[in-house]
């Protein structure tokens, strides 16, 4: 359904954030966008967190590089505070942010909730719109409109671990897990091989 | 289903009678009376020329009659005649004859009076009295000391006990039962009446303290026909039940040339003692009466009257191929022929000859029946003889055509012995009118097609397989169903037993007593004949001269076979299941009891079992086939009308078989028609539950209402059952209607069965289900139509799906019902459009059409009683069994799948929402649509736009694919949101249909 268009690289560690087992209940990851391909000029990036039935789910949107800060934000239903924008899947929400096309735009993004039993997943759309604030630009899935869809399923357990997966329809979309995440997935990792290990005898 | 009426003459109880005080000895009786002696004319005038009054011993002591009288008067009168008896000791067992007066006709008895009377008694009714004295008697009832026995006859004012005997006639006298032995000082009970036959004194004694004694039965042809040289023979036998049959003589007619030869006694009682009468080649030409008397180890005698004829040895006028021709008759029809061949058969009424040789010309039959009426005498099989008689063509009652044979004999002459013909080889098919008459054999295996006149005619209808009603396949007047009417009329022999009665023992009768439609037989070799058959008309026949091979090519089932559902109905006639009896008493044992049709309530209407005997033997075989076909619901037709009297009797035999109460009654619906037979239901209360009222179509159109009962699966499924019984075929109307046979093969009252077929349709069955709420209905019943006939029709056209064409024709022919050699169904499964695809199978327990009518639970009409309680020929008809499968029409997925609900974001471009939801099957099996994605609590002001429908206020999408075992089955939603709310909602994830 969703189409993947990564490169190697890329695929390697999407693939990696989708089968993690070892998220906190809060996951966090670094999003990169290439907008090179986008031709000059300014426009926008907009991002939204999709409303759903389940536990309240909550993304913060943070360290926003390669913005265009003289522009204000448009959109509704979120918060900033400390340079963080906080956006709230019970609430109907849209930020609509200025940027200027041709070079790398970056930000953390930390999603979190509680635990959820009847597989709600709640989807952090990052989509892109030319200067009349209409148009799509990049390669978007035309359903959603989105470059990227970071899909949030919480823990199934209270006190277990959610999971972010991350579709990429542009070309142009980098995710990084942030440093925390990295260590925790090498410790599960180990933990994995020991306990494979101990099963051999 | 025979119903046998014996009418009683109620007048006599009506009258008032008054019964004589009776006193002395209760010994001797009054055993006959007669008093029509020499009365009328031509036909019906008395034979005998003296009335009489005989009496009997029935004591075990002796009487002395002397200074005894037997008195008279008539039937109202006052004053008695006596006749004085002569002063004889009457033995236990004895008779003694009183003659009285003459008449003008008659001859006199040849058995001798022991006393001549004078009085002129009257024919029809009057009182006779045995008085230990001779002073004549005085009043209507007399009575006194002196009357020892008094018997009033006819319309007597006076008689013994509740009245008198029946009345009598010139060919009727009134005798005491059992040869006399009888007395309960009832007239009406002790007496019977029968042709008068007078006892005397030198009469054989008949103790009443011994069982009678059966008499010799001596079988003997009346005449031996011989050409003058020829010396011949003639077989005779005589038989006792219980006694051994040791002598023969020639008692009367002795003469030279003719004597008796090779007499084998019997050699137990019971056995038969056989010799040869035979007539030396010296006799002149002339007649020798003559009579054979056999005697047994008990005394007894029996004579057979015989004539030997000699006649001049008459020269061969034709060939038997030149008396047959080629022609469809024969030219020499009405002339008297002389032919000459070798006997190849003795059947009951003739013998069969064949000319060795024949003419070369397979058109012309080398052989002919001989016509003697009864078993010829002086031939035997082997023998070349020469026949004189009448060539005759012989048109049986009902037939199309004739066969040629020659009546009217006046000499058979073996010539010679020890010849023999070989049989033709034929196949079914072949023109059998080019070898009637002729020594046939079949070279293929035929199946046995018609078993029903096994036991009272000896015949079983044979064809190549099973022979299909035409319209049971084609509709009706259709071309095929014309041919294959045709092919089947010219497919068939019957294959006969040589004997034109009911057949002491049942023939070809095989392993479990039975010989079913279906099976096979081989080893065919015999006599083509032709002539009546059972059930009416006429046929080629085959009289068998080897024993033929049956193979149980079709064996009995225990039970119905189909696949399991979660619901069984059964359709079953239960052939005129009646708890009150023809006899006119009911099986809580009332005497007066009457069955119903319309407002006239008369035991001649009670169709089914004729006494309480019958009826638990038709009991047991119905309860028996019901218990193995162990269904949830069973629709019952030909059940007594009497509310729920009848069905409850069943109901209760059923559970007291089953050991528990298993089966309840659907409660009778408001008409239950005007016939004497209703369509009930039964059903199993822990498997069904009924879902509103039962109904019911009382129009004047059907005298046996259908019946409808919506019941509920333990599921909460509801389906509808109808129970039918349409009009039958048979009782043609009278003149030319609609309803007259219109030789289409679907019989009489075709059209008055369309109109109920319209009826149920159009008006009852929308009844039924505007009642119930729900589309699934079940026709069931005896539509009296086979498969394609007009009146199915009419319910395939409107949708109805016919299970057995669906699940049995694919297998084979469906049938439930033979009728004239010729298999169809009238038993019917059909299943509206919505319950069709819920049904799982249809099957026929085929364990009464093909079974012999003789082995049923009638006791009349059969040489050998073979019945069992088995449930083998419990009816005429199959019952029809339907699987159903009754399933909600969705059903949630949520056991099965994993849904996952994706968050619903706004799209800048079109303003609107989309969202979606993915189903994982975790089933393990794969699940198949149309699947229904249904989003309960979507938030108000909300809509689902690309929503297929809504289901209970909700929006739903429909998805009709097939989802493997793993799959995922993603359904993208598209809202419209104008109030910008917050968007929420719950899915839900069915199979099937809203």
């Amino acid at each position: 359904m969703f189409n993947l268009i990564l490169s190697a690289r890329r695929a390697a560690l999407a693939l990696a954030l989708t089968v993690s087992s070892g998220l906190a209940a809060a996951g966090a990851i670094h999003v990169n966008l290439d907008t090179s391909a986008f031709g000059g000029g300014n426009g926008y990036l907009d991002m939204q967190l999709g409303m759903s039935g389940g536990p309240v789910v909550t993304a913060q949107v943070s360290n926003l590089s390669g913005f265009d800060t003289s522009s204000l934000a448009d959109g509704w239903g979120y918060t900033l505070a400390n340079g963080t924008y906080t956006l709230r899947s019970d609430v109907l929400n849209d930020l609509f942010h200025a940027v200027p096309f041709g070079a790398m735009l970056g930000f953390d993004l930390t999603l979190s909730s509680d635990a959820d039993v009847d597989g709600h997943v709640t989807n952090f759309l990052v989509s892109a719109f030319d200067s009349s604030g209409v148009h799509p630009v990049g390669v978007f899935d035309p359903f959603n409109l989105s470059l990227a869809n970071i899909a949030w399923t919480p823990a199934a357990v209270q006190g277990g671990d959610g999971s972010i997966a991350v579709t990429a329809t542009d070309p142009g979309v980098a995710t990084v897990p942030e440093p925390g995440v990295w260590l925790l997935m090498a410790a599960g990792a180990l933990g994995m091989a020991l306990t494979r290990r101990r099963r051999v005898h | 289903m025979k119903t046998h009426i014996r009418m009683t003459v109620l007048a006599a109880l009506l009258a008032g009678i008054a019964a004589p005080a009776l006193a002395v000895s209760d010994t001797v009786v009054i055993s006959q009376v007669y008093g029509a002696g020499g009365n009328g004319s031509g036909d019906t005038a008395a034979k005998l020329k003296n009335d009489y009054i005989e009496l009997f011993n029935r004591g075990s002591t002796s009487v002395s009659l002397a200074g005894w009288s037997v008195q008279y008067a008539s039937s109202t009168g006052t004053s008695w005649q006596v006749t004085p008896l002569t002063a004889v000791v009457l033995e236990p067992g004895q008779y003694y004859l009183v003659q009285e007066a003459a008449g003008a006709g008659g001859t006199p008895s040849a058995v001798t009076a022991d006393k001549a009377g004078s009085i002129a008694m009257a024919a029809a009714s009057g009182k006779v009295a045995l008085v230990s004295g001779t002073t004549a008697l005085s009043g209507a009832t007399p009575g006194g000391p002196t009357l020892v026995d008094f018997v009033g006859y006819g319309s007597a004012n006076a008689s013994e006990g509740a009245g008198p005997t029946p009345a009598l006639g010139n060919l009727l006298s009134a005798y005491r039962n059992n040869d006399g032995c009888d007395d309960t000082d009832s007239n009406t009970a002790d007496f019977s009446t029968a042709i008068p036959a007078p006892r005397n004194t030198l009469t054989e004694k008949r103790l009443c303290s011994a069982a009678p004694q059966k008499p010799i039965v001596a079988t003997c042809p009346t005449m031996l026909a011989l050409a003058q040289g020829y010396a011949g023979r003639a077989a005779l036998s005589a038989t006792d039940q219980d006694g051994i049959v040791n002598g023969a003589v020639i008692s009367t007619g002795a003469t030279a040339g003719i004597a008796l030869a090779d007499f084998t006694p019997a050699a137990a009682e019971g056995g038969a003692a056989t010799v040869n009468l035979t007539a030396s080649n010296s006799l002149a030409v002339g007649s020798y009466p003559l009579s054979v008397q056999f005697s047994n180890n008990q005394g007894q005698t029996a004579s057979c009257p015989l004539t030997v004829k000699i006649s001049g040895l008459a020269a061969v006028t034709k060939s038997i191929p030149e008396i047959q021709g080629a022609g469809a008759t024969s030219v020499y029809a009405n002339t008297v022929q002389t032919t000459e061949g070798v006997v190849t058969l003795k059947v009951g009424t003739g013998f069969f000859i064949q000319d060795a040789n024949g003419d070369g010309n397979p058109a012309t039959s080398d052989g002919i029946f001989i016509y003697t009426a009864s078993a010829p005498a002086n031939v035997q099989v082997g023998d070349l003889a020469r026949v004189t008689g009448t060539v005759t063509e012989y048109t049986p009652t009902g037939a199309s055509r004739s066969y040629t044979e020659i009546k009217d004999v006046t000499a058979v002459a073996p010539m010679s012995s020890g010849h023999a013909v070989t049989p033709i080889n034929i196949v079914l098919g072949d023109d059998l009118s080019r070898v009637e008459g002729m020594l046939v054999n079949f070279v293929q295996p035929l199946t046995v097609n018609q078993v029903e006149f096994l036991g009272e005619r000896g015949e079983v209808t044979l064809a190549n397989g099973r022979l299909e009603v035409p319209t049971n396949r084609y509709p009706a007047r259709s071309p095929e169903a014309v041919a294959l009417a045709a092919s089947n009329a010219a497919g068939t022999i019957v294959l006969d037993d040589g004997i034109f009665t009911t057949p002491a023992t049942i023939p070809y009768i095989g392993a479990d007593n039975t010989l079913r439609a279906g099976d096979t037989v081989t080893s065919l070799t015999g006599v083509i004949d032709y002539g009546a058959i059972g059930g009416g008309g006429a046929a080629f026949k085959l009289q068998p001269t080897a024993a033929p091979v049956f193979s149980r090519t079709n064996p009995r089932e225990d039970a119905p076979a189909l696949p399991a559902g979660n619901v069984k109905v059964a359709s079953a006639n239960v052939l005129n299941f009646f708890t009150t009896f023809a006899n006119g008493s009911d099986v809580e044992g009332r005497t007066g009891q009457g069955c119903k049709i319309g407002g006239t309530t008369s035991a001649s209407n009670c169709r089914g079992a004729n006494n309480m005997t019958e009826f638990i033997r038709q009991r047991d075989k119905i309860v028996g086939e019901l218990k193995a076909i162990d269904a949830d619901v069973v629709g019952l037709m030909e059940i007594q009308n009497n509310g729920d009297y009848t069905v409850n009797y069943l109901t209760n035999a059923l559970n007291a078989a089953i050991g528990a109460p298993v089966y309840a009654v659907v409660p009778a619906p408001a008409s239950t028609g005007t016939d004497a037979i209703r369509v009930a239901m039964i059903y199993k209360p822990a498997r069904l539950s009924l879902a509103g009222a039962s109904m019911s179509d009382g129009d004047a159109l059907n005298n046996r209402a259908p019946f409808a009962q919506t019941f509920a699966a333990a599921n909460g499924e509801k389906f509808s059952l109808v129970v039918n019984h349409l009009k039958s075929k048979g009782s043609c109307p009278s003149g030319a209607s609609p309803d007259t046979d219109q030789n289409d093969s679907q019989g009489c009252w075709n059209a008055t069965r369309i109109q109920q077929a319209q009826r149920l349709i159009n008006t009852f069955v929308p009844q039924v289900v505007a009642a119930s709420g729900d589309p699934d209905v079940l026709l069931i019943g005896d539509m009296n139509s086979y498969g394609m006939e007009d009146p199915i029709a009419v319910m395939t056209g409107a949708g109805y799906v016919n299970q057995l064409e669906r699940y049995i024709r694919p297998r084979g022919m469906p049938y439930s019902f033979i009728f004239n050699s010729n298999s169809g169904y009238l038993d019917h499964a059909l299943a509206s459009a919505s319950l069709s695809p819920q049904v799982a199978g249809a099957a026929e327990w085929h364990n009464n059409a093909d079974e012999p009518t003789v082995i049923d639970y009638n006791l009349e009409s059969k040489p050998q009683d073979l019945y069992t309680a088995q449930p083998y020929r419990a009816s005429d008809h199959d019952p029809v069994v339907i699987s159903l499968n009754l399933q909600p029409k969705y059903v949630d997925l949520a056991g099965s799948v994993k849904l996952t609900q994706y968050s619903t974001t706004w799209n800048r471009v079109t303003g609107k929402y989309v969202s979606s939801v993915s189903m994982s099957n975790t089933s393990g099996a794969a699940l198949t649509g149309p699947f229904q994605l249904k989003l309960n609590s979507l938030t108000a002001g909300v809509t689902l736009d690309n929503a297929s429908g809504t289901h209970g206020g909700a929006p739903y999408v429909t998805v009709d694919t097939t989802l493997a075992p793993g799959a995922v089955l993603n359904i993208p939603l598209t809202f419209s949101n104008p109030n910008k709310a917050v968007i929420s909602y719950t899915p839900k994830f069915y199979q099937g249909t809203f």
